[in-house]
């Protein structure tokens, strides 16, 4: 497997107090496979992003399991900060949600390309202006050497976001992750800057990793997806798969919420469970519309398991699930 | 323009904009941006407008307006038949019982270090005459209204959710005993979940106390089960305004069929339709500040002809409930039905 995350946990601490944001996720990523990681807010979609680099926010720790690219450990492996930057940006590329955040507003684009391109490959400055000049143009940005000389406030925010894209793929890395990378954009621009990245991506053959809260980027650009839920993956499948017979409660919620329906039935009630206090038993309990003591809903927590298909789901209620959800997925 | 009152009555609209038009200054520049052009509406009572549009569409200007928060270069608001588009200051903190506003970002539109309840009271402080101790009980009243446990009132606004925050907002708009809520992407920063919880909350607010909501949003699946009517806005001008009904099922302006073909929706199967059709718009909004001289979406749009490109286009009643402002409204290849079922 290309890229392989196997256990991964990511704690904060905050006032003395543990949190408990990541969970034990594993999950994979082949060579040129689209893989969604899909959740509501505070599903710790976003620890996880930074976490697939090695990397944490300030007062978070990576505290269990590996991320390895082709084989290397990029969390346990005990590289040093000068060997991770050999992997982070030039092999693994980082797409946020706000792209302006993601430029340095006092200098031009092409030249911010171009410095990633040349830091990580020691190119000379005319090839690295070149390589610069290309992973624009395979962005869909028009007339490349003319927007290489923009800064990033001269540019839409479609452009600016083809920008970080170009910025991102230009190393031609094995993995690109987009973290909610087109979710701030208007609805016209989202579908272009997504079948950019697609095709970029497809075109330096990386794979791509695609987290965002929209299932409508997960079903029309994801082979397969990853479902969170406090901290951990409820539910796994190939895209059709799933949307075809959604089977933890949290991702019908989802999905439901996200259709145009009149009324919700499956809505999960009350608020994301609190990372601090997780209870014993499944981690929904309080807020799940299937919720059964005599399943063990109370009791026991749930593992990942395989109902068919490589459609994995973590929750003892699957059946009673997935047949009552089935008129979602028509 | 839009149609009647709810049950066909005779009565008056809650809002009525008329060729509402507002022209910023730029510093330094003779230019001036056009950020909103000629726009109309009617809305009336326990009704939803939805604005829709893209960002820089002019959606937050025609909400800014309506509340004389900005000033419009020309054209009138009326609320419940009377113009307000000249009122003092002293008649618009009057007015403005009967007109609030929730912004999109909770957590902006609260002062952070002040608690919630305090917030909501000082409302209570500017548009009712109750005595302190008549605020605290009616505070607590106003969250039980939008479901929010009491003990929110004592928090500060960091300490709650920010779909909880969005109710206190909502809470706070109630104070005054508004007849119109602007309500400005009122859910855009929320998880879906959340969001679905506050929509519900909104709906439930209409039908107990017949509010006009006046929502803009850019999302149209929202806006798709939210709204009773759509006005389409595209660079300051509504390009079509009629019954949600028949806006999304048969779209007759080349950039509401844009629109709605843009949306991704939540089914892999769309993956196969949508890899066959080409982009229904070209390239992105021009600048507000040079404005084409025909229709703005001329040079984007894929049935554009000369006359396009020359004239200015003008809103054309199509039915008795829709209006388009496209010349070639008619006679259009049908609509494809997408951001659809």
């Amino acid at each position: 497997m290309l890229f392989e995350v196997s256990d991964l946990s990511v704690e904060y601490s905050s006032l003395g107090e543990i949190s408990r944001a990541v969970n034990g996720v594993s999950l994979s990523v082949a060579s040129g496979e689209v893989v969604g990681i899909v959740g509501e807010s505070g599903s710790g979609k976003s620890t996880l992003a930074l976490a697939l680099l090695g990397l944490t926010r300030r007062n978070a720790r990576i505290t269990a399991g590996s991320v390895r690219l082709e084989g290397t450990d990029l969390v346990g492996g005990g590289l040093s900060e000068k060997q991770l930057r050999q992997f982070r940006g030039r092999r693994i590329g980082l797409i946020t949600q706000n792209a302006r955040s993601s430029l340095n507003p006092t200098i031009r684009i092409g030249k911010q390309i171009a410095t990633v391109y040349a830091t990580h490959t020691g190119a000379k400055r005319a090839d690295a202006r070149a390589a610069a000049i290309a992973a624009l143009r395979l962005v869909g940005i028009n007339d490349p050497e003319r927007r290489f000389e923009a800064y990033p406030h001269e540019l839409s925010g479609g452009m600016a976001q083809r920008a970080v894209i170009a910025m991102a793929t230009v190393c031609r890395p094995d993995v690109v992750i987009a973290d909610e990378a087109t979710s701030r954009l208007d609805v016209t621009i989202q579908a272009q800057i997504l079948d950019d990245l697609q095709r970029a991506v497809q075109e330096v053959g990386s794979s791509l990793v695609l987290i965002t809260q929209d299932l409508g980027v997960i079903a029309n650009y994801a082979d397969r997806l990853y479902v969170m839920n406090a901290g951990e993956v409820i539910e796994t499948a190939a895209t059709s798969l799933l949307f075809a017979a959604p089977g933890h409660p949290a991702s019908v919620s989802l999905l439901e919420s996200q259709l145009d329906l009149s009324e919700l039935q499956f809505r999960l009630r009350g608020l994301p469970v609190d990372g601090r206090e997780l209870p014993e038993g499944c981690w929904l309990q309080t807020r799940c519309p299937f919720m059964d003591e005599g399943s063990g809903c109370r009791t026991v927590h749930p593992e990942l398991s395989d109902i068919g298909g490589g459609h994995e789901v973590r929750c003892h209620r699957t059946t009673v699930v997935v047949g009552r959800a089935a008129e979602l997925a028509r | 323009m839009t149609a009647g009152p709810v049950n066909g009555g005779p009565e008056a609209p809650v809002l009525e904009v008329r060729h509402l038009s507002k022209q910023f200054a730029i510093r330094n520049s003779r230019k001036l941006v056009h950020a909103c052009d000629d726009v109309s509406l009617e809305l009336y009572s326990g009704q939803t407008l939805g604005l829709i549009g893209e960002s820089g569409s002019g959606k937050t200007t025609v909400g800014r307006c309506v509340l004389r928060l900005i000033d419009p270069t020309s054209g009138s608001v009326l609320l419940d038949s009377a113009d307000i588009t000249g009122s003092s200051k002293r008649e618009l903190r009057r007015l403005r019982r009967q007109m609030q506003i929730v912004f999109q970002e909770p957590a902006e539109s609260f002062n952070p270090v002040l608690t919630v309840g305090s917030q909501i009271e000082l409302a209570l402080k500017v548009f009712s005459d109750l005595p302190p101790a008549g605020r605290k009980r009616r505070v607590a009243d106003l969250l039980d209204r939008v479901g929010v446990p009491a003990v929110a009132a004592g928090l500060l606004p960091g300490a709650l959710p920010a779909g909880v925050l969005q109710k206190c907002s909502i809470a706070r708009a109630l104070a005054s005993e508004p007849r119109l809520l602007v309500l400005d992407e009122p859910t855009s920063a929320l998880a879906p979940e959340a969001e679905a919880d506050v929509l519900g909350l909104l709906t439930e607010l209409q039908r107990d106390f017949g509010l006009a909501y006046l929502f803009i949003s850019h999302d149209l699946s929202l806006v798709r089960s939210f709204c009773d009517f759509v006005a389409v806005m595209y660079l300051g001008q509504i390009v079509e305004l009629g019954p949600k009904a028949d806006v999304y099922t048969s779209p007759r302006h080349p950039y509401t069929r844009a629109l709605l073909a843009a949306v991704l929706r939540p089914d892999p199967r769309q993956r196969l339709t949508r890899s066959g059709q080409g982009a229904e718009l070209k390239g992105e909004i021009p600048s507000p500040i040079d404005l084409p001289a025909g229709c703005y979406l001329a040079s984007r749009c894929k049935y554009v002809t000369g006359k396009c490109s020359a004239e200015r286009q003008e809103l054309i009643q199509i039915d008795t409930s829709t209006v388009v402002r496209c010349w070639r409204a008619g006679d259009l290849p049908t609509a494809p039905t997408t951001g659809g079922e």
